[in-house]
C-alpha cells in the first residue's frame, strides 16, 4: 500500500470518508432520548422481572437451602438454584471454573446463588429477601501476600526473561529495589450490567445482553440451557459503556436471565442496581509489584527484574491473560537488554478481576515507571533525560523478542512533548513557585506509553463483516464489533462509504446479532475498529470487482469510478472525469440486482504474523504498536492532601487518523479515566471482603471540574501504520496510561514538600493518603 | 380546603394527570407510568445526572426553570409544575440548539448520560442567555460523563454562541402557552391538598400551614417524616427500603419559602432551597453560597434545603456545620405549638433529634452582624459532588482591626457522632492574637475535642489530621481573605 499523504490528501476529502471527523451515528438519536438500550426497548408481554440472591459473605460453605417460603410469595413465578440448571452449570469463558450459580460453595461476595422470577420487582425483592439460606462462613484470603503463601494461583505462574539479569545485577553501579502496589478500579459503566431474554419458537431463545462479548454469551448461555446454539441468538444494539467490565462479566447475568425464561416460557429481564453491580462485579486487577533494577550513573538501565502480582479474585475470567498483557508492558518504552518479568495470578476470595481498559498494561507500565521516576530522583537527574536515554529506537526488540515497530517514532515524539509542553521552562517555574509557596506544591511529571496491539490469545485475533447492496443503492453493514461509545460504527461506516464509493447516509451500521455475524471476538484490546473494518474492507474487497465487471458491461468504459453515490467514466489518462457521470449508485444497484449480481458479502479478517508462546514467554503478540506520551501538572494543597491537575499535555500517535474527532475523544476521556484511577477512584473492602465504595456516594469517579482547566491533546504527524485499516491505528486502551502522569506529579509535590524521594505512596493517590505521606516524611 | 388524590402537572407542554403510589419518584412516573425512556438511571441516587429533568414553576407570578434528578424528586412534588424531558427539546426533526452543539462539538460517545447533560443546560439556558463558563460548570458538575473526560462537554457553549439562532430557539415552542396555564393554576397555596395512600402508607401534601396543623394534630404522638427536597428521605426510601408509614411534603407551604433580612438578623423559611438562599444571600452573607457550593450538585440543591440538611442529622452535613458556627436558632412547630431552639442544642446523638414527634423546622435564623470573619472549610476525596470526611466552620469576632479574636465558634462535622461544637478550641482562641502561631497551638487542643472513627470516608487518623489542618486552613484562608 502506497504511503499517503494524510494531511494534505484529507483536506479535500468529503465529510465522512475515512480521515474526516463525521459526526456521530447516533448523535441525533442520542441527544434526543431516543438512542434504545435494553431497559428502554418496549416491554414483551408477560415480561419478568429477575431479582438474584447473591452471596453475603467472601468465603463458605452453603449448609442449607430452602425456597418454599419464597415461592408462596404472590407473584413470584419461579425461584431457580443450580438444580434447577438443564445444561452445563459454567460461565467460565477461558478456564472453566466459575459456576452460573453456587452449588454448596461461596468464593466470594456477589457470587449469585439463587434467582427469583417474577412478576413484579417488589414481589422479586420479596422472594430474594424470603429464601432461607444457612452459609458457613470461612476465613477469607483477600490479600496477593495470602495467596502467593498458599501458592493459591488461578492459571500457571509465567516469565519472561531475555539476558543476563544477575550477572549484570552483580557488576551494576546502582542499585534499587522497592515495592509498587496499585488498586484496583470500578468500571462505573452508566448503563449497568443488564440483559432481556425472550423465548422464541421451537424452544429457541434471544437475549439482549448489554455485553462486549456476545461470542462469549452465545456460547454460555447455549451451555447453561443445555441447547445447541443454532438455539440461541444473542443481539446487542449498544452498550451504555463498557470499559472492559461487559467482556466476560455479562456472561453470568446473561445466563441467569435465559434461565428465568427458559424454565418459565416467558421474557424476562435482569437490571442490577447500581450498588448491585458495583459490590458483585469484578474491577480492575490490583497488582502489588517488586522491582529490583540496576542502572549506571547516566540513568541507563542495566538489568531489572520484576515480579507482578495480579489480585485475581475469587475465578480465573481472563486475569492470565491481562496478567499477560501487564507482563509484555512491564519494559514499557525502554529498551533492557536483561529484564526479567514473573507474573503470578493470585487466587483471592473478592469477586473475580476482570478486564478493564488497558488490560494489565497499565499496571505494568506504572511499575516501570515509578522504577524510571526513582532513578532520576537518585541521581538527581530531570526524569525527561533518564527516559530518552532508555527508549526504544529503530530496531530494537522486546524482552519477548519480538522488533518494537514504528519504534523510530518514540524519541521524536518524545521531543516534540518535550518542546511544546513547555517542559524545561515549567520545571524552573514549579521550582520557584515551590520555593516560596507555603501551603500548596507544584508537580510535573512524563509519562510516555508504547501499547501493543492484538490480542495475545493470537485465536481472538479475527474480524467478521457481512455487507449487503440493495437494490436502491443502500448498504446495510453487519460486523462483529459492539458498539459502547467509542464510535466503532462511525469508524466502520467511513470504511464502506470510502470503499463503495458512497455518501456515509448510504451505510446503515446493523445491530451485533450472532445470526448475521456470528464467531466474533469480544470487542476490547482496542481492536474492534482494526478488526472489523478489516472483514468489511474483505468484504467490499469481494463486492468492488462484481460492481466494477458489472459496470463496465453496462457502460461500456474501463474502469468506471464510483464517488459519491455516482459512477463517473475514466479520462483519458485513465484518471475519473467528473464532467461525465455515468449513473447514480441507486439506478445502478437496481440494474446489477436485476442482472443478477450477488450483492451480499461475508468478510473476514484473521491477522497475519501474530502468536505468543507464553510457556516460553517468546513470540509476536502484536500486531504493530502505538505510541504517545502525557505530562500533567499539579498543584497538592499540603493541608487537606487534594491535588488538582493544572495543566496536562498529551501527544498520541494514532497513525494516520480514520476520524480525528473520535480519536481524540478516545484520548480525552482516556485519560481522564486513568487519570480517575490514578486520584480519586479508591476501592475501600472491610476486612471481611465486602465492598463499602459500593455506590457514586463512595466511589469518586472524576467529574466536570476535575478535568484539568489546561487540556492540550494532539495527534502525532507522520506516523503511518502500513499493517492497520487505511494506515491508522488503534485508540482504546493506551490514552488511560497517561492519567499515570498525574500520580507521579503529585509525587513530585510531595517531594517538594518533603526533600524526600521516594515518597511513600500507592495508587490512587487520594487526599488521604497524600497527607499520610506528607506526614510521615515529617515524622 | 378540599383534598385530591391525584397529580396534575404538565409534560413538555401536554397536560397530564395521574394517580401514584406514595413512593413514586418522579423517574418512575416518567419511565414507567408516562413511558418517555430518555430520561435515564444511572444510580438512582442523584450521584449521577442521569436523570436530571427541568421543572417550571410558578414563583411570584412567573415561572421559573430549574433542573433537578428525578430520581429523587417524589412524584407528589410535581403537582402544578412543568416537566421537561430530553423528549421535549427537540420540535420535530429540528434539534434543539442545545442538542445541535452537542452533536456539533462530538460531546457524546455511549449517549447514556447525554439526555441528562441536555437537559442539565436546559434548566441553566432557561435561566441565563449568555451563561459564564463557571455557571455552566456549576450546572454540569452533577453529570457523570464517563466516556469523554469532559473536555468534549466543556465546548458544548462554544458551539451554542455558533448558531445565530440559538438565543430564539433556546424555549420549546410551547413554553409559552404552558406558563399562561401554570399561571392560571395559580400557586399551591391556591389548590388542594393532595393526599395519596397506598397499603398502609400514607403520603400527604399540604397546601396551607393550617391543613399542616390540622394533619399533625389528627396524628399527634405518632412519627411523621417530613420531606422537602427528598434528597435523602427518597434515598432512604428508594435504596435503604425504607417505608416510612406516614411522609408529609412541606414544598408547597409559601410561608416557608420565605427569607427577611431585617440587616442584622436573616431568617430563612425551612423550605427555602439551597440554591435559593445562596442566591439571595450573594452580596450579604457571602460564605453561605460559598458553602452551599461545596454541597450536591446543582440539580440537587435546586430542591434540597438546608433545614432539610440539618434535620436528616448526618454528622458530616456541610449546612449545618456552618450553621451552628453561626449559632442559627431554629423556628420549630408541632403539635405543642411553636419554639425556639439553638442549632447546638439539637442534636441528641447519631441521627437523634431534640424534636418530639409531629415538630417540624419552620424557618433557621441567624445573628448576620455579630461575626467578623467567617469561614468554612472541606475536606473530601472529589472537589465536587462528594460528603465531607471532615467539615469545619469558623466564626469569629475580631478586635484591634483584625488583629485580635474576641469570640470564636469554631464547628467540625465528620469525627464524632453529630456535628460538633468545639468549645475547648473555641475558648482558646478567644483573647488570642489572629495569627498563625495562635491556630497552630489550638490545632493540639482541638484534636483532644473528638475521638473521630474509620469509615469508607476517612481512617480516624486521617480524620483527625485533616481536622486540625482545616483549623489551619481556616486561618490560610481568612487571612488571604483579610490582604484583599
Amino acid at each position: 500500500m502506497a504511503t499517503r499523504k494524510a494531511t494534505e490528501e484529507k483536506a479535500e476529502t468529503r465529510l465522512g470518508m475515512v480521515g474526516t471527523s463525521p459526526l456521530h451515528l447516533s448523535g441525533r438519536d442520542h441527544v434526543t432520548g431516543r438512542s434504545e438500550f435494553i431497559d428502554d426497548m418496549p416491554k414483551p408481554r408477560h415480561l419478568l422481572t429477575v431479582k438474584v440472591l447473591a452471596s453475603p459473605v467472601a468465603h463458605g460453605e452453603i449448609r442449607r437451602l430452602d425456597t418454599s417460603r419464597a415461592e408462596a410469595i404472590p407473584g413470584v413465578v419461579r425461584v431457580i438454584t443450580a438444580r434447577d440448571i438443564p445444561g452445563v452449570n459454567q460461565v467460565g469463558g477461558i478456564i472453566p471454573d466459575e459456576v452460573c450459580l453456587a452449588e454448596d460453595h461461596v468464593a466470594f461476595v456477589g457470587e449469585p446463588i439463587a434467582l427469583v422470577a417474577a412478576e413484579s420487582d417488589e414481589a422479586a425483592r420479596a422472594g430474594v429477601q424470603a429464601i432461607e439460606i444457612d452459609i458457613e462462613p470461612l476465613k477469607p484470603c483477600l490479600t496477593v501476600a495470602e495467596a502467593i503463601a498458599a501458592e493459591n494461583f488461578l492459571s500457571p505462574v509465567r516469565k519472561i526473561e531475555r539476558g543476563e539479569v544477575d550477572a549484570a545485577m552483580a557488576h551494576a553501579p546502582h542499585i534499587l529495589e522497592g515495592v509498587v502496589v496499585n488498586e484496583g478500579q470500578e468500571h462505573f459503566y452508566m448503563e449497568t450490567q443488564r440483559s432481556l431474554a425472550v423465548p422464541e419458537d421451537n424452544g429457541a431463545i434471544t437475549i439482549y445482553s448489554s455485553t462486549q462479548h456476545p461470542t462469549e454469551v452465545h456460547r454460555m448461555v447455549s451451555g447453561v440451557l443445555g441447547l445447541p446454539q443454532h438455539s440461541v441468538t444473542i443481539d446487542i444494539k449498544r452498550l451504555g459503556g463498557g470499559f472492559g467490565g461487559k467482556e466476560s462479566q455479562a456472561t453470568i447475568w446473561a445466563a441467569c436471565t435465559a434461565l428465568a425464561a427458559h424454565l418459565t416460557g416467558r421474557p424476562a429481564m435482569l437490571k442490577l442496581e447500581r450498588e448491585e453491580d458495583m459490590c458483585w462485579t469484578g474491577k480492575r486487577h490490583q497488582f502489588v509489584s517488586a522491582y529490583k533494577v540496576a542502572f549506571d550513573d547516566d540513568g541507563r538501565i542495566l538489568a531489572l527484574h520484576t515480579e507482578l502480582n495480579a489480585n485475581g479474585g475469587a475465578v480465573a475470567d481472563a486475569t492470565s491473560s491481562i496478567l499477560e498483557r501487564g507482563m509484555l508492558h512491564s519494559e514499557n518504552a525502554y529498551m533492557i537488554a536483561n529484564h526479567r518479568v514473573i507474573g503470578r495470578p493470585c487466587r483471592t476470595n473478592l469477586p473475580p478481576a476482570t478486564a478493564f481498559r488497558g488490560f494489565g498494561a497499565p499496571q505494568g507500565i506504572f511499575m516501570i515507571e515509578t522504577v524510571i521516576q526513582r532513578i532520576a530522583h537518585a541521581l538527581g537527574k530531570d526524569a525527561y533525560s533518564v527516559r530518552e536515554l532508555n527508549a526504544y529506537s529503530e530496531g530494537d526488540t522486546a524482552p519477548y523478542g519480538e522488533l518494537i515497530y514504528g519504534a523510530e517514532h518514540l524519541k521524536p515524539l518524545l521531543a516534540e512533548l518535550r518542546r511544546s509542553s513547555e517542559w524545561d521552562a515549567r520545571q524552573k517555574a514549579i521550582a520557584d513557585f515551590n520555593a516560596q509557596s507555603r501551603w500548596q506544591k507544584k508537580g510535573l511529571a512524563m509519562v510516555p506509553v508504547k501499547f501493543g496491539i492484538s490480542f495475545t490469545a493470537a485465536f481472538l485475533n479475527q474480524g467478521v463483516a457481512l455487507v449487503q447492496i440493495y437494490p436502491d443503492g443502500s448498504v446495510s453493514v453487519n460486523h462483529g464489533a459492539i458498539e459502547m461509545g467509542q464510535e466503532v460504527n462511525t469508524k466502520i461506516a467511513q470504511i464502506a462509504a470510502t470503499n463503495l464509493g458512497l455518501p456515509l447516509s448510504a451505510i446503515r451500521i446493523e445491530t451485533n446479532n450472532t445470526k448475521r455475524v456470528g464467531n466474533a471476538p469480544p470487542t476490547a484490546a482496542s481492536s474492534g475498529c482494526d478488526l472489523n473494518c478489516h472483514a468489511v474492507d474483505n468484504a467490499t474487497d469481494q463486492l468492488v470487482p462484481r460492481l466494477q465487471a458489472k459496470a463496465q458491461e453496462l457502460f461500456g468504459v474501463c474502469p468506471v469510478f464510483f464517488e459519491d453515490g455516482v459512477l463517473y467514466a475514466p479520462t483519458a489518462e485513465g484518471q475519473i472525469d467528473r464532467d461525465r457521470p455515468l449513473s447514480s449508485f441507486k439506478d445502478f444497484a437496481l440494474k446489477c440486482f436485476q442482472g443478477r449480481v450477488d450483492l451480499c458479502a461475508h468478510g473476514h479478517y484473521a491477522t497475519p504474523r501474530v502468536g505468543f508462546d507464553r510457556e516460553a514467554g517468546q513470540g509476536h503478540p502484536f500486531l504493530y504498536y502505538v505510541f504517545g506520551a502525557a505530562v500533567a501538572e499539579v498543584t497538592v494543597d499540603l493541608l487537606t492532601g487534594r491535588a488538582t491537575t493544572d495543566r496536562v499535555d498529551i501527544l498520541h500517535d494514532s497513525g494516520q487518523s480514520l476520524n480525528p474527532a473520535v480519536d481524540i475523544g478516545q484520548i480525552e476521556g482516556g485519560f481522564v479515566q486513568g487519570m480517575g484511577w490514578a486520584t480519586t477512584e479508591e476501592l475501600v473492602y472491610a476486612e471481611d471482603g465486602r465492598l463499602l465504595s459500593n455506590s457514586p456516594a463512595t466511589y469518586k469517579v472524576p467529574t466536570y471540574g476535575d478535568v484539568p482547566a489546561d487540556f492540550r491533546v494532539r495527534l502525532y504527524e507522520g506516523s503511518v501504520n502500513e499493517v492497520g485499516v487505511h494506515q491508522s491505528k488503534a485508540n482504546g486502551e493506551p490514552p488511560l496510561v497517561y492519567g499515570e502522569a498525574v500520580f507521579f506529579a503529585i509525587a513530585e509535590a510531595i517531594q517538594a514538600a518533603t526533600g524526600e524521594y521516594p515518597v511513600d505512596l500507592t495508587l490512587p493517590a487520594t487526599p488521604e493518603k497524600v497527607l499520610k505521606a506528607l506526614k510521615a516524611a515529617r515524622d | 380546603m378540599t383534598v385530591k388524590k391525584t397529580v396534575r402537572f404538565f409534560l413538555n407542554g401536554r397536560d397530564e394527570e395521574r394517580a401514584i403510589a406514595p413512593e413514586t419518584t418522579l423517574l418512575e412516573l416518567i419511565r414507567e407510568d408516562l413511558e418517555l425512556t430518555g430520561t435515564k438511571e444511572g444510580c438512582g441516587e442523584g450521584d449521577c445526572g442521569a436523570c436530571t429533568v427541568v421543572l417550571g414553576e410558578l414563583v411570584g407570578g412567573s415561572v421559573r426553570y430549574k433542573s433537578v434528578v428525578a430520581c429523587l424528586t417524589p412524584a407528589i412534588q410535581i403537582d402544578g409544575k412543568h416537566v421537561i424531558t430530553v423528549e421535549g427539546m427537540a420540535q420535530g426533526q429540528e434539534l434543539h440548539p442545545i442538542q445541535r452543539a452537542i452533536v456539533d462539538a462530538h460531546a457524546t460517545q455511549c449517549g447514556f448520560c447525554t439526555p441528562g447533560i441536555a437537559t442539565s443546560l436546559l434548566g441553566l439556558y432557561l435561566t441565563k442567555a449568555a451563561p459564564s463558563g463557571q455557571e455552566v460548570h456549576t450546572a454540569l458538575a452533577g453529570n457523570i460523563c464517563r466516556c469523554t473526560g469532559y473536555a468534549s462537554i466543556r465546548r458544548i457553549p462554544e458551539f451554542i454562541s455558533r448558531q445565530p439562532d440559538a438565543p430564539e430557539a433556546m424555549r420549546p415552542a410551547y413554553l409559552d402557552a404552558t406558563e399562561d396555564k401554570l399561571r392560571a393554576l395559580g400557586d399551591a397555596s391556591a389548590r388542594d391538598d393532595i393526599l395519596i395512600e397506598r397499603e398502609g402508607q400514607i403520603f400527604f401534601a399540604p397546601a396551607s400551614v393550617d391543613s399542616l396543623r390540622t394533619f399533625v394534630a389528627e396524628r399527634k404522638g405518632q412519627p411523621i417524616q417530613f420531606v422537602s427536597g427528598g434528597s435523602d428521605v427518597m434515598i432512604g426510601v428508594k435504596k435503604r427500603r425504607a417505608r416510612p408509614p406516614c411522609l408529609v411534603d412541606l414544598t408547597r407551604l409559601a410561608s416557608m419559602k420565605e427569607i427577611r433580612d431585617t440587616g442584622d438578623r436573616l431568617t430563612f423559611g425551612a423550605g427555602v432551597t439551597l440554591v435559593d438562599l445562596a442566591e439571595a444571600t450573594r452580596a450579604s452573607l457571602p460564605i453561605l453560597g460559598a458553602t452551599i457550593a461545596q454541597m450536591a450538585s446543582h440539580q440537587v440543591r435546586t430542591m434540597a434545603t438546608a433545614a432539610g440538611n440539618i434535620a436528616n442529622a448526618s454528622p458530616v452535613a456541610d449546612a449545618v456545620v456552618l450553621l451552628m458556627a453561626l449559632d442559627a436558632t431554629l423556628h420549630l412547630d408541632g403539635p405543642d405549638g411553636a419554639r425556639d431552639l439553638k442549632l447546638d442544642e439539637l442534636f441528641l446523638g447519631y441521627k437523634r433529634l431534640a424534636l418530639t414527634a409531629g415538630e417540624w423546622i419552620c424557618a433557621i435564623s441567624i445573628d448576620k452582624g455579630r461575626f467578623d470573619a467567617v469561614d468554612f472549610q472541606k475536606a473530601s476525596k472529589r472537589q465536587e459532588l462528594d460528603i465531607s470526611s471532615v467539615n469545619s466552620a469558623l466564626a469569629l469576632e475580631l478586635d484591634n482591626g483584625g488583629k485580635a479574636i474576641r469570640k470564636a465558634r469554631l464547628c467540625c462535622g465528620g469525627v464524632g457522632p453529630t456535628t460538633l461544637l468545639m468549645k475547648k478550641t473555641s475558648a482558646f482562641l478567644a483573647g488570642r492574637p489572629f495569627a498563625e502561631a495562635t491556630f497552630v497551638e489550638a490545632a493540639e487542643i482541638l484534636a483532644t475535642e473528638a475521638t473521630p472513627m474509620s469509615d469508607v470516608r476517612g481512617s480516624a487518623d486521617y480524620r483527625r489530621d485533616v481536622m486540625k489542618n482545616l483549623l489551619v486552613k481556616h486561618f490560610v484562608s481568612l487571612s488571604a481573605n483579610a490582604a484583599r
